[in-house]
C-alpha cells in the first residue's frame, strides 16, 4: 500500500490526518481517510483521474471545503481539528493559491490584483508597492503594474495569479491544475519556471494535476489517488518502477502486459517468469502479491515499452531473452516507430521501435526484453473500476 | 402597412436562391419593415410635438408652443419629480430586496432556496394592473385588510387606518415589491455567470466574507447590476398601471398617467401628450444608450471558468431558520396575500374587510354580471386573438433579425439590431400614442378601431425583448451546425428554415411565452388605441375599476390570470416534450 515516509512527525509544512469528505448526495466519499505530509521545500503532487478527490483535498487544505473527518496541521499550527470542531477560515490560513481558472479579478489592474492580499493585511502603501514590484519581477512580468486585468493573455494571467499567491511570501503554495488552460509550448516553459522559482523560494508546494508528465517532472513526491483513496505515494521513480498495484501500474506510463508462467520465486518477492511465445525467454521481476506466487502459475509481467527492443528478424532463429512476432501495423511518429505486433500466445502488443531500422506491415520482428526490473502480477485486472487499494 | 404575420409568411416559404441581389432585398426589406414599425412612430411623435394642431384638424404650422406650455407649467416639474422618485426609489428598494434574496439563494445554505425560485417566477407573471388592485384592497384606509387592526380593534374609527395606498411612498414600495422577483431572477443570472473562484481567491488571499463581498463580488457584478438597474428603471419610468391605480386618486402623476389624462379630456390635448411623450422617449434613449455601453463592458469581464458551477455556500448557522422565514414572508407578502385578496374581492359586491360573515355573504354575482356583458366577450375574443398572433409574429421576426445580426456579414446589420431595440426606449403609452397618430395620418388603411392596430403595436414593442432572447440563443448555437448544412449543398434560406429555426425551437418557445404573457396582460398601449370593438380583457378590467365596480374588475382579472396560467402550463408541457424528443 503506501510506502509512508517516516519523517519528523509534527513539523511537516502540511500534515493531513485521516481526512474524509462525502459530498451531499454522493454515493462514495470524495476523499476517504487520507493522510499525508508535505515537507518544507518539497513539491508534493496529488495525481489522479478526474473525480479522484485530489481537488477536494486541495480545497480542504485551502479551507474552501470542510472535511467530515480528520485533522489538518500547518507545521505546529492547528488548522482543522474535527474532534474539537475547530476550523480556521480560509482567510486566516496565510497560504498562496493558484486557481485553475486563475481567478484574476477583472475589475482591477495587475497591481491591484497582486496587492490585494497585502492590502487585506493592512500593510503600508510604500511597502506594498515595493513587494508587488519585486514579486512581478520574480514571475517575469516587470513593469506591468498598471495593465487592466481583462487585457492579459493566458500566460500573463497565470503569472499574475502566481504573483498574487506568492506576494505574502507564504510557507505553503497550493496549485490547482495551473497549467491546464495553457497551450503546450507555454505549459512546458511555465513548468520549468515554476520549478526554478520553487527551488529559489524553498516553499512547500501542494500541486494538483491529472497530467502525469507534469507530476513526474515537477514533484519531489507524488500521491496517486483514485476514487478518494490514496493508491501509492513516493518519489516519481518509485511509482514508475515499483507500482504498488495494478492501478498505479496502468495510470503512470505505458505498460505492455506479457503472459507467462512462474519458473521460480523467493520469499522477498523476486520471481523469474518464462514468457509465452519465446522458446527461451526468462526474465526477472518483482511480485507485490502478499501471498507469493507458486511455480507454474500463470502470471502477467508488466514491461515498460522502452524496455522492449524491436528489430527486424534475421532468419528464423529467436535469440535467448526474446520473443518473435509479425507486424500488423507500423506507424512513423517522427521520433520513433509505433508497431502493432502479433505474437503467438500473447495476442496483439503495442510496442515502439527506433526509426533507423524500421519494419513494415507483414514483417517478422524479434522483441528483445530487458532481463530484469519488471513487475509481475497474477491478473491483468485494472482497479480503475472499483478503486480499491491493495 | 403590412402586419408582421404577413411579413413572416411572405418571407419564409420563398424559394430564393443564394444570390446577392436577393439577399440585399431580403435584408433591406427587413430593415424597411423595422423602420416603419419603429422609427415612424417616434418620428411622427416628434412631428406632432412641433406642430400647432392635432392629427384630426387640418392646417397647422411649425411651433415650439407645445414645449413652452409644457415646461412653463409647474405640474410638469411635479411630474418629473414624481417620476424620478418613483423610478429611483422603487428600483433602489427593489434592488435591496432582489439582490439580498439572490445572495441568500445562491451563496448561502438557507432552506427553501428552490421554493424562492418558483415564487419569483410566479410573481413576475402577475399583471401589474392586478397587483396594483390587490394592494388597494390591502391598504385602503377604510376597508384595507392591513388597516383592520387599527380601524376595528383599536377603535380608531372606520376611516382612520394608518396605511394609505394613494401616496408616492406606497407607490414606490408596491412597485419595489413588484420589481423584486424580476431583479432577483436577473441577479441570480449574474451570480451564476461569475466564476466562483474569483470569490475563493479573495478568501485565500486573506479577505473575510464582508471584504470579499465588498471588494470582489459586488465590483465584479457591477456592470451587470448597472444593466439590471437601467433595464428595470426604464420599464418603471414608463409604467402606467401602478401610478394610474395608486397615484392618480391622490393626484400623483407620472409621465404615463399625465399623457393618459391629456388624451382622456375633451378636446384631446395632443400638444401636451406629444411633447411629454417625446421627452419621455428621450430619457429612454439616454437610458438605453448607457444600457448598451454597460452590457458591452460586461462582455469584456467574461472570464474563463475552469470547473462546473459549484460555489462555496456560506453556512448561516443559527440564522438559517431566519433566512427560511424571510423566504416564506416574501412568499406571503408578494404572492399569497395579493392573490387571496383578489379572489376574495371578486366575490364581494362591495369590498368589506374579510370576516366570517363577509365570506359567507360572498357570491359569484360579479362573474355572472361580466358574462352578461358584450364588452367582456369582445375583450376575451380580442385578447385571445392577441395571444394567437402577437407572440408568433414577434418571435419569427426576431429570429430572422437575430440571424442576420449574429450570423450574416450583411452590411448594416448593426443598424437592424439597434432598430429592433429602439421600441424599448419609450413608455408603452407613448408608443400607443404614436401609433394612434399614425392611424389618423394614414386613415386610408382601415386599421383603426380593429384589433390589428393593437397587434402591430404589440409586435413593434415586443420586438425589443424578442430580439434580445433570440440574439442570445443564436450566439449559443454553434456555427458549424449551420455550416454543415450549407456544405451539404442547400441554400441559406433552407438552412435557416430547416436547421437554425429547428434547433432554436426551445429558446423560441421561451421567448414566445414571455411575449404571450406580456401581450395578454398589456394595458397601456391599447389604452389610447382601443375602440368598443377592439376592447381587450385588461381594458375591460380597467374600465370596471374606473367605474367603481371593483368586484367585476377583480373577476375579469382572475379570468385573465387563469388564461395566463393555462398558457404557461401548455408552453411548459410542449417544451418538456420537445426537449425529451431531442434528447
Amino acid at each position: 500500500m503506501t510506502t509512508a515516509t517516516a519523517t519528523t512527525e509534527r513539523n511537516a509544512a502540511v500534515k493531513l490526518e485521516g481526512l474524509s469528505k462525502t459530498y451531499p448526495g454522493g454515493q462514495i466519499p470524495a476523499v476517504n481517510e487520507l493522510s499525508l505530509n508535505v515537507e518544507d521545500g518539497e513539491v508534493y503532487t496529488l495525481l489522479g483521474p478526474s473525480g479522484c478527490g485530489k481537488t477536494t483535498t486541495l480545497r480542504m487544505v485551502a479551507g474552501l471545503e470542510i472535511p467530515d473527518e480528520g485533522d489538518i496541521y500547518f507545521g505546529d499550527r492547528e488548522v482543522v481539528v474535527t474532534s474539537k470542531r475547530y476550523r480556521l477560515p480560509p482567510d486566516k490560513r496565510d497560504l498562496g493559491m493558484v486557481f485553475q481558472s486563475y481567478a484574476i479579478w477583472p475589475h482591477m489592474t495587475v497591481e491591484e490584483n497582486v496587492a490585494f492580499p497585502l492590502a487585506t493585511r493592512h500593510m503600508r502603501r510604500t511597502e506594498i508597492r515595493e513587494r508587488v514590484a519585486h514579486v512581478l519581477d520574480l514571475v517575469g512580468l516587470p513593469g506591468l503594474q498598471k495593465r487592466p486585468a481583462p487585457l492579459l493573455s493566458g500566460g500573463q494571467q497565470q503569472r499574475v495569479a502566481l504573483a498574487r499567491a506568492l506576494v505574502i511570501e507564504p510557507k505553503i503554495l497550493l496549485l490547482d491544475e495551473p497549467f491546464s488552460n495553457l497551450d503546450a509550448k507555454l505549459r512546458e516553459q511555465m513548468r520549468i519556471e515554476l520549478k526554478l522559482l520553487q527551488k529559489r523560494l524553498n516553499i512547500a508546494v501542494l500541486f494538483v494535476t491529472h497530467d502525469q508528465i507534469e507530476a513526474l517532472s515537477l514533484s519531489n513526491r507524488i500521491a496517486l489517488m483514485n476514487l478518494g483513496i490514496m493508491q501509492q505515494q513516493g518519489p516519481p521513480q518509485l511509482l514508475y518502477e515499483e507500482p504498488a498495484n495494478e492501478f498505479v501500474r496502468d495510470f503512470i506510463g505505458k505498460t505492455v502486459l506479457l503472459r507467462g508462467k512462474v519458473q521460480s520465486s523467493n520469499p522477498s518477492g523476486q520471481v523469474s517468469v518464462a514468457i509465452d511465445g519465446g522458446p527461451n525467454c526468462v526474465i526477472f521481476g518483482r511480485s507485490y502479491n502478499p501471498d507469493g506466487l507458486s511455480s507454474g502459475e500463470d502470471v502477467y509481467t508488466a514491461i515498460r515499452p522502452e524496455d522492449i527492443d524491436v528489430r527486424p528478424a534475421v532468419g528464423n532463429d529467436i535469440p535467448d531473452g526474446a520473443i518473435a512476432g509479425t507486424v500488423t501495423a507500423a506507424l512513423f511518429t517522427g521520433e520513433r516507430m509505433e508497431y502493432q505486433v502479433e505474437v503467438d500466445g500473447q495476442g496483439t502488443l503495442q510496442v515502439f521501435g527506433e526509426r533507423h531500422t524500421p519494419a513494415s506491415d507483414g514483417n517478422k520482428v524479434t522483441l528483445t526484453l530487458r532481463p530484469d526490473g519488471h513487475s509481475v502480477w497474477s491478473s491483468d485486472w485494472t482497479h480503475t473500476e472499483t478503486g480499491e487499494g491493495v | 402597412m403590412a402586419t408582421a404575420t404577413q411579413v413572416a409568411r411572405r418571407v419564409l416559404p420563398g424559394r430564393i436562391a443564394n444570390l446577392e441581389p436577393q439577399y440585399v432585398i431580403f435584408v433591406g426589406g427587413l430593415g424597411l419593415i423595422l423602420a416603419l414599425l419603429v422609427i415612424a412612430p417616434l418620428a411622427i411623435l416628434l412631428f406632432y410635438s412641433l406642430w400647432s394642431v392635432g392629427p384630426v384638424d387640418d392646417g397647422g404650422s411649425f411651433t415650439l408652443e407645445n414645449y413652452r406650455k409644457t415646461f412653463l407649467s409647474s405640474t410638469t416639474y411635479e411630474l418629473l419629480f414624481n417620476t424620478a422618485v418613483f423610478g429611483i426609489g422603487s428600483v433602489a428598494v427593489g434592488l435591496a430586496f432582489g439582490v439580498s434574496l439572490a445572495w441568500v439563494v445562491e451563496r448561502t445554505n438557507a432552506p427553501l432556496r428552490n421554493f424562492a425560485f418558483v415564487v419569483a417566477i410566479i410573481t413576475a407573471g402577475i399583471p401589474p394592473l392586478l397587483y396594483a388592485m390587490a394592494w388597494v384592497f390591502l391598504l385602503n384606509p377604510r376597508t384595507g385588510v392591513f388597516n383592520m387592526p387599527f380601524t376595528q380593534e383599536w377603535g380608531l374609527g372606520w376611516d382612520k387606518g394608518i396605511f394609505n395606498p394613494y401616496t408616492l411612498g406606497t407607490l414606490v414600495v408596491v412597485e419595489a415589491f413588484r420589481l423584486t422577483p424580476t431583479i432577483f431572477l436577473m441577479v441570480v443570472g449574474l451570480f451564476r455567470s461569475m466564476d466562483p473562484a474569483l470569490e475563493e481567491a479573495a478568501s485565500t488571499s486573506g479577505a473575510n466574507m464582508t471584504t470579499t463581498v465588498r471588494k470582489v463580488t459586488l465590483p465584479v457584478m457591477l456592470p451587470g447590476l448597472l444593466g439590471v438597474i437601467i433595464f428595470v428603471g426604464t420599464a418603471t419610468i414608463g409604467l402606467f398601471e401602478l401610478p394610474a391605480i395608486l397615484g392618480m386618486p391622490g393626484g400623483i402623476h407620472v409621465f404615463a398617467t399625465r399623457i393618459y389624462i391629456a388624451m382622456d379630456t375633451t378636446p384631446r390635448d395632443y400638444g401636451l401628450a406629444t411633447s411629454l411623450g417625446t421627452v419621455a422617449a428621450l430619457i429612454g434613449i439616454v437610458g438605453i444608450y448607457y444600457y448598451h455601453r454597460v452590457t458591452r463592458v460586461q462582455q469584456k469581464f467574461a472570464t474563463i471558468t475552469g470547473k462546473g458551477y459549484r460555489p462555496r455556500r456560506m453556512d448561516l448557522g443559527k440564522y438559517r431558520p431566519w433566512a427560511g422565514a424571510a423566504i416564506i414572508g416574501y412568499f406571503l407578502l408578494m404572492v399569497v396575500l395579493p392573490s387571496v385578496v383578489l379572489i376574495y374581492a371578486s366575490t364581494q359586491t362591495f369590498f368589506k374587510p374579510p370576516s366570517i360573515e363577509a365570506i359567507q355573504g360572498g357570491s359569484l354575482e360579479a362573474y355572472r354580471e361580466i358574462f352578461g356583458q358584450d364588452a367582456f366577450w369582445i375583450g376575451l375574443r380580442n385578447s385571445l386573438m392577441l395571444i394567437a398572433t402577437v407572440p408568433i409574429a414577434t418571435i419569427l421576426l426576431s429570429a430572422v433579425v437575430s440571424w442576420i445580426v449574429v450570423r450574416s456579414k450583411a452590411p448594416g446589420r448593426g443598424i437592424l439590431d439597434t432598430l429592433a431595440f429602439v421600441p424599448f426606449t419609450a413608455p408603452s403609452i407613448v408608443f400607443g400614442l404614436a401609433f394612434l397618430l399614425i392611424a389618423f395620418w394614414v386613415d386610408w388603411i382601415p386599421v383603426y378601431g380593429t384589433i390589428w392596430l393593437i397587434v402591430i403595436v404589440h409586435v413593434a414593442r415586443f420586438l425589443a425583448y424578442g430580439t434580445r432572447a433570440t440574439n442570445g440563443a443564436m450566439f449559443q448555437l454553434h456555427k458549424e451546425l449551420e455550416e454543415a448544412g450549407s456544405v451539404s449543398g442547400v441554400g441559406w434560406l433552407t438552412v435557416f428554415r430547416q436547421i437554425t429555426l429547428r434547433l432554436l425551437v426551445p429558446s423560441l418557445i421561451a421567448g414566445w411565452l414571455w411575449v404571450a404573457i406580456h401581450s395578454g396582460r398589456e394595458l397601456s398601449m391599447a389604452l389610447l388605441l382601443s375602440t368598443r370593438d377592439s376592447q381587450i380583457l385588461s381594458l375591460v378590467a380597467w374600465g370596471a375599476w374606473e367605474n367603481g365596480r371593483s368586484n367585476e374588475a377583480a373577476a375579469v382579472g382572475m379570468i385573465l390570470m387563469a388564461m395566463m396560467t393555462v398558457i404557461v402550463i401548455i408552453a411548459r408541457i410542449v417544451t418538456v416534450r420537445l426537449t425529451r424528443e431531442q434528447g
